[in-house]
Order: C-alpha cells, then structure tokens, then sequence
C-alpha cells in the first residue's frame, strides 16, 4: 500500500510539472505575427497622456500627439536633434542649415523624408507649421519675422532679431503635415497678410479655430503612428508605419505607453512593466528601484535647489553675509538630503549649471570663481570683519546690535526642495542665525515670491536651457523685478550697480552673453556675468538635480555605458536621449521585450 | 404650476398668477425643488469665486509644467501656454461670472480651460459613467454586506462572529483606503503576483472593442474588481458598525418583544421588525453617500489608474482649469442635492411618520 | 402535576434571575400562584419588584440575560390537557404565545411598529398561528375593534403614530384577543393614558372578558384600578409574594406590613392629604438581598426575629396567604384606617 501510494505521488508530481510548464510556455510565448516587416519587439513607456475628449489628434493644441511627453518626437519628427555635451544639432529633417549673415536663418530639408501618407516632406509643410505657429504666439517670434519658401526644400526665416537662440528653437520644432493642417495654415497666412496683430478679433478666432481643430487621423514624419482607437484608459499604443526616415532604424515594432503619474507608475516601474520612466521618483524609490535591477540614468537637469533671498531685507541685502552663508551651507550634505543620489551640490556657483561653466569659461576664469568651500570659520572671520558679533548663547548679532532673524518659507508638497530648505535652517542656525521654516502650498509661495512676501525661500537657480543667458534669466528676470508684472519685486535684487568700480548694467551684461550669431564674440560677456554673480550671490546655488530614470535592461538592449556624453541630454521631452538611441537603432529589444 | 385659464383668472391676471405661483410655491414638492435649485446656485458661485482665489493660475500652471518636461525657459514656456489656452486672466471676476451663468442657463457647462474646444460636458460624459459605476457597485456592496453582517452581529452579540467581526472592521475603518490599495498592489500583485499590475489596471482591456460582447463586459467588470474590493474594504466597517449599533438599540425596542410575544417568526421578526427599523438610520447616510458618489474616490483612482471624475477632478485642480473644476462641482452638488431630495422621499415611504411631518 | 379543575394556569415555586456583572440577579424568588378560569389576578407593588420579569417568564420572552432557574408553569389547554410551559419546544412556544397566553404591554406606545400599518400586524399575528383567510380576519378584527370602541375601518388602515394614546392601547387589547387566548397579561394598561381614557379601557376590557370568558393577570401599581378589576391581588416585594388572597380581604383587611404601606400611600377623597404616608426606604438590592424578611429594613413593625428569618407564606384567612411573623398586628394596626 505504501508502495502503490509512492506510485502514485510519482504520477502526480510529474502531472504537476507538466500543468506548470504548460502553462509557463503559453504565459512566456513570443508576440509572433507583427504585421508587414515592422520589427518585433515593444518599448514600453509610460505618461499620463490624455484621455479622449482631452487627447485629439492636433498636435498644435494641448491634449494633442504634442502631449504624448518624449513620445511625440517618435511621430512627428524635428528638424534636428540637440547633442547637449558637444553643443552640436544631428540633422534630422533637415539636411543643413546656415545663418545668412545677421539677416536670416535657411534651412535645406532632406529631400527623400515621407509622410506616413507617402507625401514628400516639403518646404510648405514647414512654412504652414510656422504660420500657424505665428498665430499661436510661439517664442520663435521673439528671433524670426518673415518665414519664406524658397524653394520645395529650402525655407527661410528672415530674423527680426538675431540670436543663436533662433536656431536652436527652429532646428527643434517638429513639422507638422499640411495635408491635415493645410486649411489652417492658409488661413493663418491670410489673417497675417491683412496686417491684423496678436489682439486683433480675426487673429483671436483664428487662433480659437486652431486649438477646437480635430484631425481625424495622424499623418506622421516619425516611425510611429497611431488613432484615436489606440488610446486606451491604461495603456495607448503607437505603431510602426514604414515611410519615415527612421523606419529601418528602430529596432521596436510597437511602443506601448503606460498610463499614469508618479505613485501610478511605481509598481509597474518595479514590477518590471516598463522599458524607462522620465517621471521624478522620490529618493525611496530610487533606492527600491535600483534594489529590483533597474539600471538608474542620472542626466543633468542643469537647475536646481538655492536659498532665495529677499535684497530688501537687512542684513541678507550685505554680499558678505550671502558669502559667509554660502560657507556656512554644507552643500554636499544638502544635495544629498535633497534628492539622495539624484543631486549633486554645485561646485563653481556661478549662476550657470557646472557642465556649462566648463563649456564657456577659460581655465583662467574659472580659477577666479569663489567656489565658496564649507568652511564656518571662514565665514565666521567674514561676518566679524563686518562689525557683526555674537551674543552670549553664540548667536549672531548684525553691525546694528540686531539678531540675524528671518522666516525661510518652503513648498509643502515638494517633498526636496522641503528637505534642502529645512537642513538649509538647519545648517544656518548652527551657525548662529536664527532662521524659522514654514512649510507653504507651492503656488501660494510663488505668489508670495513675485510679491517680495518673504525673507528666505527655495527654489531653483539655473534653467534647463543650454544657453548661459537662460542660465541667469531663471533668476534674475523670471523672480526678479525686471521680468515681473506691476508692483512684484521677487527678490528686488538690483540690476544696475557699481562692481569693482565699475558701472555694470547686469540685464545688458546678461543680455549681450546671448546676443548675436558668434559664440565667441559672447564667451567674455558669460564670463564677466558668471564672475559677477559669483561674486554677488543673488541667491545661494546649493545643488543641481539630477534625474533618476528607471532604464530596465531586461527590456531594452544597447544602451551606452554610463560616461557617454548622450546621457547629458537629460530625460526630458524634447532632445530625450531616449529618442536619440531609439531613432538610431542603438536601442534594441532586450530578453524580455 | 398650475395653469389658470378661468374666464376670472384673466380678468385679474395678475393676481390669479401670483395666486397660483403662490399655491405652486407653497406646494412641497415645488418648494423641495426650489430649495435644491437655490442649493445649486449658491454653491455653484461660492466655488466659482473660491477657485479663482487659488493661488496662481492655468497658464503658469502650464509653464511650469512645459519648464519641467520639456527643459526650455520659463518665458517660452509661458507664452506657448497663453496662446495655446482660452484664459485671460485679467478679465475681471464678475464678468466671468455672468457669461458662465448665461451658458449654464442654457446647460451649456462651456469649455476646459487647458484642453481648449473640449467642452467640459464631454469630460464629464467620459468620466462620470466610470466612476458611477465603480464606486456605485462598490457602496451597494458594502452597504449590503454591512447591513447583513451588522445585523447577524448584533443578534447573535457576543458571539464568534461578533468579536471577529468588529475586531476586523475596527481595523479596515481605520486604515485609509489608499493603504489599501498600496498594500493590495504591492503586496497581490508585486510580491505574490497575483495578478498582473500592468493589465490588470485601468478601466477596461482596450484591445477589446467596446459594445454589449460578453468579452467586454467581463473586462470592465475584473477591471472594476481592486477598485470595487478596496472601496468596500475602506468603507464596510463603517456600515457594519453602524447597522450593528442601531440593531442593538432596535432589538431593545417594545415592539419587537411584543412581535415575539405574538408568536412571530423569528425571520419575520428580524425582517420586518428589526432589520426595517434599523435601516431607517442608515438610509440618511447612505444617501449622503450616493451623492458624493459623482465625486469618485479620488485616491482609488489615481492609484489603481482608473479614471473617473474623481481623478479628473484633481488633475484640474492641480491645472487650475476653472471651467472644467466649475462643471465636476456642478454635477456633484446636483448630484448631491437630487440624492438628499431621494433621501427624504426614501427616507418618507420606510418612516411614515416623517412623511405626515411633511405634508403638514 | 397536580392541579385543580378550574385553575387554568398554575405558577409553582418559580424562581427568575438575571446575570449581571455584579452577580446573579435574583428578580423573582420562588413564587406560586394559580389563576381560575375567568378569573382576573392583579399583581401589585413598586416597579422593579419582578411583577414583569414574571409575566415575561410566562410566555418565556426573557432578556437574553434572564433564565427561569426553577418551577413549573403548568397550562390546563382547552381540551383538558395540563402542559408544563418550560418544557415546550420554541415551535409550540411560539404557538402558546397569543394564541393561549396573549400579553398587553403598558401603554402600547411602543409596543406596535411605527413603521407598518395597523392591519399588516393583524395579519402577521394570525398568520404566525396558521390562520391565512384574510377576509375571515379583517371580518374578526373589524368586530373587535368595533368591540373597543373604535372607528373599525379607520384603525385597520392606520399607522400607529396616527393613533393616540389610549386608542393604540385599545388597538392591542382588541389584538390580544384576536386568537381567543385563555389567558390575557396585562402589563400597567392605563398607565400612560388620561383619566377618561383609563375608564374607557377598563369597561371595554370588561365587556371583552364577560363576552369572551378569558382569565387576566394584569400587574399594575394602581390601586383602585386593582380594586376594581382583580377578583384575586398578590402583593410582590423584592421578587417574591408576600401576599395574596381575595380582593376584598386583602384591601380591607392587609396582613403583611408592605400590603399596609401601599394602601397608605394612595389619596383618599374621604381624608386630607396630610395623613398621606409613603413607605420609607427604598427597594432591596436583589443581588444581596437583607437577610431574614425582605421588607424588615423598612418595615414599622420589624422584630428581632424578622431580621434573622424569613417568613413562611401562610394561610390565615380562606384564601389569604402571608409572609409576615407580626400579620395579627398589621392587622390591628389597619383596621383604624378604613
């Protein structure tokens, strides 16, 4: 009986085995049957895309292709693409392109590019994307006026305004195909012909009559495409089409795009669903995402966290007492409890991301930054030399006998720059200050900001921007006076003042360092700027963010090691290396995909 | 109303009308409708005030935004933003108002602010059925499984079921739904796999083409299934506590010592005696309940990537898209107040005696 | 079980108690009684003195704390047989309740459903005892009603909270009889109802009980209404009768020291309301009751032997029974006051 029951466990387990590998063939079957000669393979992304009515198929109105994240560059391609660390376009759409003199900008398209329909990508396509982009108020229009055809592949822009800035947003934008915006375009041309400005009634309908446009179908550049019906409540679908320039370089016959935000990706982040995620992940995060394999990109966002100061307010309006608070700041402890991994603290504090100090100053004027090393007794030597003391209980007293108080308000729901304003606090009434935080809701503080309501606050110094001006601009115009409506002062930090003897005009100084076609001619301009600001400190850089994009290896094959300069492009929408390593064929189908 | 057509009535017509406006008004049905109406409008103008005195506005909402993913200058971005919305922010309040209300007038809720030529009903359209159906299965379950299970605990008080029971629903009341649905995700579907995180969430398979197909209905129903689990998880504890509660105190009542004295049935008693009596509270509250149902569990939603108004909701209020805000609000508070209203016709035909209150 | 012909229901020795968390609740200690056919018993004495846990023990409707922990209860039915009421099964139970044992609560104000017409709890009592010719019953019931004094087709189609007072209590006598019961409890009336209303109630339960013959144990702390209906009163203190006998015995001539003290505090018209006297004192801690007689710490009479021992319920007169070792001075003591 034993025997015969040991027989009969032997029959069962083998049952057993066979029912799970049945079932482990069936769950782990390759997709087979793409159509055509679409690759195989899906990329599997994830956005919190919009959901019909909200999402359309115009891509010149929010809820479009347009917001479909880094995604849409796979379906409507730009004229070229921005390599960040060489400073240099890949030409995508466009052939090649020149600067006519201080007069115009041209650019040659590729003459073999295709729509999805099979048309001819042409220089009308391009123009009618611009004229409709006019009616739009796009910032192109602060550089360009006239957009002319010069022939079926050569557009160009004469500028109103010349800047190297003209090319870089031209060569970026996306095309769009006339044959689904052609009506539009033609009536944009008209509207502008007639003379009719921004406020005129023609132009504001034209402008309604844009953004209501439905298109039934995508006609795309990019080796991607898809319809209404592939926007699903969880998931959409782009699909291979086979007329792009691209089409035999991807490597993926499908890309499915995951709905949702940050707390909504997570589990399938980590459940091994998705190839990359550009969504910000909290430092906790990270570290479970890092624990289940995924290989973690950390591109420059070129911005990041700094100590906002109020120039009205005594004694923080002293350049002494922002230095000696620079050194009073461990700014590798701050980068860390700001972002964990995904900070890094900001060594040259020239007003400019790092990465861009070493692009546009000499070695020489480089060596003359501050980089304001912690060092508490320095900076304590630097009050003293003001005429500050300390009181009994070691607490700083300014030049007037008066203690060094001052509210630092911080964003409640920005869970980072939260912590760097509360070890900020910290640090400083360590030192001897006497600073308070308050967390704010986040709109309310820029509000709060704009309207000089504050002593202390968070937010980013730098811009994403490759440009130095835009480097300086993000503080000095956008939360500064000059840039502000009637009545807002921000920081009310002074823009015209006497420098080392010398009468500077600071929005001049900074206006001229991105002026004209010649990098060259504007490197002495960003150096003065960056050495100025360094000096000055209109706010306290501390760190600069980095991203933490999941890139899960089991999905996706080729990716560069981790020193190539590509990652520099950064995770975000527009020049997303991403697309780069996609459209190129660099980035393949992994194991699992 | 009314109508007045008597041979006197047009001699004095405007006496008879203000006569049988009068009667009309006095009516309680009309005056019911009234009130609901005037429920309506009141909230409809504080919130379309309040949410205007939110801190900044779509466009730079916007901005921000395109700054953050798209990595260009805020001033691009701002002005990208302004042309690409139907805001203008320095049109002053009060002019906004009348022309929202002329449209609303009209039950034309206008367009969102951020999806420019999407008029707000069609947002809503697309939501509103999901989250009705979702988080209405949801609280017809939990309700019923509360009122039974409250109702068995109460009678047999004290017993295994009890102390299990209330120990449990102690529990699940006290944890926040969204723990739940956390705890549900990482723990079924990440850890033990249970089912896929990828597939199984959102509202419906969309490889399934829509329509009445047994395939589509099972997907909408499994996909309704974590969100539905989870809301009757945070909710049924409140409803069994509160059904165990007032059987208890309808057990203690006269009338049910005197059914059993008649020689009733137990069954007959506990039906028609407790369980009817015991109920009547919880009608109130669960009317409240059905019309905060519009709302959506917002949460829920967000976590399990089901989208219904409630989800909606907060992405326009995170976008500040006041005409969108402006039109969830609006269905909430109707729905809210039609609720109330159903409640008290409920509420009169399982309570006669609040329904003679009324007619007097 | 023995019984004699004419009794009806025969109460032996029962003893009732409660569970608390304090202890044992002894509500009702060894009572006897037995009730005659047609006759009517009123049962006196303070309100938590287990003149209601005793009624509710008849029909076995206890709290679920509550348990008979003694006696019989013995039930002559109509066909002659005698049937021990705590030996029943739930199902015949549930049949002897209204049908053979019917009960009015005091003032029916919570006593009917507020939510269910009058005629759905007509038709939900006759149906538990397996009568489902709902003309026959409305037929029945509109009678009864007509019986009691009320509006018959009014009262049928009405909900409690449409009724008043006096005639919801009508409404439930004129049920209690729907099933031609033996015996009608009947727990304080006319307690909650007006002086004119208690007068109506009290012929129409008297027309009720010429035409139909049923015997009535009805506990209420009104003595004159007591006077008037009961052929047979038993005074309870603390759970146990402590007296009992004729109507006329027990009111002219009270033996037991309580018996006095009740009839004391009732007003007189004949006499000034000066010479009123309650009884000192309160009710007994039933879970520790005083050793010896009950009543002794609040009795005027009380002995050294009182206090030690409890005394034996006697029969002293034809029918009178007492619990008191100085009944022959209460006696003496009570014959002044008439």
């Amino acid at each position: 009986m034993c025997l015969h029951h040991r027989v009969l466990e032997g029959k069962m387990r083998k049952l057993t085995v066979l029912i799970l590998l049945a079932l482990l063939l069936t769950s782990v079957a390759p997709v087979i049957g793409q159509a055509g000669q679409a690759p195989a393979g899906t990329f599997y992304g994830a956005w919190p895309y919009f959901l019909p009515p909200d999402g359309h198929l115009n891509s010149f109105a929010t809820g479009g292709p347009s917001g479909i994240g880094l995604y849409y560059r796979w379906v409507e391609l730009p004229m070229a693409y921005f390599l960040r660390a060489q400073g240099e376009y890949e030409p995508w759409l466009a052939e090649s392109w020149e600067f006519e003199g201080d007069e115009a900008f041209v650019v040659h398209l590729r003459q073999d590019a295709k729509w999805s329909d099979g048309n001819p990508i042409t220089a009308d396509d391009l123009v009618g994307t611009y004229a409709i982009g006019r009616i739009l108020l796009w910032s192109d229009f602060n550089y360009v006026g006239e957009v002319e055809k010069v022939d079926d592949y050569t557009v160009r822009f004469h500028l109103a305004n010349p800047s190297l800035l003209a090319r870089h947003l031209i060569l970026r934008t996306t095309i769009r195909s006339m044959a689904v915006y052609g009506d539009l375009a033609q009536k944009a041309m008209e509207v502008y012909a007639s003379g009719a400005n921004k406020d005129s009634e023609s132009w504001l309908a034209l402008q309604t009559e844009i953004k209501e446009f439905r298109p039934e179908v995508v006609v795309a550049s990019g080796p991607f495409i898809y319809g209404l019906e592939d926007i699903g409540d969880s998931f959409m679908t782009l699909h291979w089409q086979p007329n792009s320039i691209f089409s035999e370089t991807v490597k993926f016959g499908e890309v499915k795009i995951w709905y949702g935000e940050t707390e909504a990706v997570t589990p399938l982040v980590l459940d091994g669903k998705v190839s990359y995620a550009t969504h910000g992940f909290p430092p906790a995060t990270d570290q479970a995402m890092m624990d289940a394999g995924l290989r973690i990109i950390r591109g420059p966002y070129g911005y990041g966290a700094a100590v906002y100061i109020n120039h009205d307010k005594y004694p923080f309006s002293r350049p002494e007492v922002r230095q000696a608070m620079a050194m009073a700041i461990d700014r590798a402890e701050s980068a860390f409890l700001t972002k964990g991994l995904s900070a890094l603290p900001v060594q040259y504090m020239a007003g400019m991301a790092d990465s861009l100090v070493e692009l546009w100053l000499s070695e020489e004027d480089r060596a003359a930054l501050n980089t304001y090393p912690y060092d508490p007794a320095a900076a304590e030597q630097l009050l003293l030399s003001i005429g500050f003391t300390r009181d009994a209980n070691g607490k700083w007293l300014d030049d007037n006998g008066d203690p060094v108080v001052g509210e630092y308000i911080f964003q409640a729901e920005w869970a980072d720059y939260g912590a760097a304003a509360q070890n900020a606090v910290e640090q400083l009434n360590d030192f001897g200050f006497q600073i308070t935080g308050r967390a704010v809701q986040w709109q309310q503080l820029d509000e709060d900001l704009k309207a000089g309501n504050f002593t202390l606050t968070v937010r980013s110094w730098g811009a994403a921007s490759p440009f130095p001006s835009d480097q300086f601009n993000q503080v000095l115009r956008t939360w500064n006076y000059p840039g502000l409506g009637e009545g807002q002062k921000g920081i009310n930090f002074p823009m015209e003042f006497e420098w080392r003897g010398e009468q500077i005009d600071f929005g001049k100084l900074i206006a001229d360092a991105g002026a004209g076609l010649d990098p060259e001619a504007q490197r002495p301009f960003v150096a003065k700027a960056a050495a100025i600001y360094n000096d000055l400190l209109p706010v306290i850089p501390l760190s600069e963010a980095l991203a933490n994009n999941p890139l899960n290896e089991n999905l996706v094959s080729g990716a560069p090691a981790d020193d190539d300069p590509i990652w520099l492009n950064g995770g975000g929408s527009v020049d997303n290396y991403i697309t780069y390593l996609v459209m190129n064929g660099i980035l393949t189908p992994g194991p699992e995909a | 109303m009314e109508a007045t057509t008597s041979p006197q009535a047009v001699q004095s017509g405007w006496a008879a009308f203000w006569k049988a406006t009068r009667r009309a008004l006095t009516g309680y049905t009309a005056r019911t409708l009234l009130q609901g109406l005037l429920t309506i409008w009141a909230v409809m103008t504080f919130t379309f005030v309040l949410i205007r005195q939110m801190p900044s506005n779509p466009v730079q909402i916007e901005a921000e935004r395109i700054v953050r993913e798209e990595l260009v200058s805020y001033e691009e971005a701002y002005s990208r933003a302004a042309s690409l919305f139907d805001f203008d922010p320095n049109q002053p309040i009060i002019e906004q108002y009348v022309e929202y209300l002329a449209k609303l007038i009209r039950l034309d809720f206008g367009q969102s602010i951020t999806s420019a030529g999407t008029p707000v009903l069609d947002q809503i359209l697309q939501y509103l059925p999901w989250t009705v159906f979702s988080v209405g299965l949801g609280l017809l379950i939990s309700f019923t499984i509360g009122i039974f299970v409250g109702m068995a605990m109460a009678y047999w008080r004290g017993g295994i079921l009890d102390n299990v029971v209330t120990a449990l629903a102690s529990i699940l009341f006290g944890i926040p739904n969204y723990i739940i649905a956390l705890l549900i995700i990482l723990i079924l579907g990440v850890q033990l796999k249970l089912f896929s995180v990828a597939e199984a969430l959102g509202r419906v398979d969309p490889t399934i083409e829509p329509g009445f197909t047994p395939e589509y209905i099972g997907s909408v129903l499994s996909h309704a299934i974590l969100p539905v689990v989870t809301y009757v998880s945070a909710t049924v504890g409140g409803w069994i506590l509160t059904m165990k509660s007032s059987t208890i105190a309808t057990l203690g009542e006269e009338y049910v010592t005197v059914a059993q004295a008649r020689g009733l049935s137990q069954w007959r008693v506990l039906t028609a005696y407790v369980g009817r009596n015991a109920m009547l509270p919880l009608v109130t509250r669960l009317a409240i309940s059905i019309g905060f149902v519009v709302g959506g569990s917002v949460i829920i939603e967000d976590i399990y990537r089901y989208r219904g108004l409630g989800k909606f909701l907060t992405t326009a209020i995170v976008a500040r898209d006041y005409t969108s805000m402006q039109g969830v609000f609006l269905v909430i508070a109707v729905s809210v107040v039609v609720a109330n209203m159903l409640a008290d016709v409920l509420y009169g035909a399982l309570d006669p005696r609040v329904r003679v209150g009324k007619e007097q | 079980m023995s019984i004699s012909d004419s009794t009806i229901l025969s109460v032996q020795d029962v003893s009732i108690s409660y569970l608390a968390h304090r202890g044992k609740v002894r509500a009702v200690s060894r009572v006897s009684f037995d009730l005659h056919q047609g006759e009517s018993l009123a049962l006196i004495g303070e309100s938590g003195c287990g003149k209601s846990t005793l009624n509710l023990g008849i029909i076995r409707l206890l709290p679920k704390t509550g348990r008979i922990d003694q006696g019989k209860i013995l039930y002559t039915t109509r066909d002659g047989r005698v049937v021990d009421v705590l030996g029943l099964s739930e199902r015949e139970m549930r049949e002897f309740r209204w049908a053979e044992c019917a009960m009015v609560f005091q003032a029916a104000l919570n006593s009917l459903n507020p939510v269910i017409r009058v005629r759905d709890m007509v038709y939900d009592t006759a149906q538990a005892h397996g009568r489902h010719d709902r003309v026959q019953i409305r037929k029945r019931m509109l009678e009864l009603f007509r019986r009691v004094r009320l509006d018959p087709e009014r009262v049928f189609n009405a909900y409690p909270h449409e009724l008043s007072g006096g005639m919801r209590q009508r409404v439930l006598l004129a049920l209690g009889v729907l099933l031609n019961p033996q015996v009608v409890i009947l727990d304080e009336p006319t307690t909650a109802v007006d002086i004119l209303t208690q007068r109506t109630i009290l012929e129409v339960l008297r027309e009720l009980r010429a035409a139909m013959g049923f015997s009535i144990i009805f506990i209420s702390h009104d003595l004159s209404i007591a006077a008037e209906m009961a052929d047979t009163v038993a005074t309870m203190y603390a759970g146990e009768i402590v007296e009992i006998g004729p109507v006329e015995e027990l009111f002219y001539r009270p033996r037991h020291a309580y018996t006095l003290g009740l009839l004391e505090a009732v007003p007189k018209l004949s006499v000034g309301a000066q010479e009123l006297v309650s009884i000192p004192g309160s009710p007994p801690d039933l879970i520790e009751p005083p050793p010896g007689c009950k009543f002794h710490p609040r009795c005027p009479f009380v002995t050294e032997r009182c206090r030690r021992e409890p005394p034996p319920l006697v029969e002293e007169a034809p029918g009178h029974r007492v619990a008191c070792f100085e009944s022959a001075r209460v006696l003496a003591h009570s014959q002044p006051v008439r």
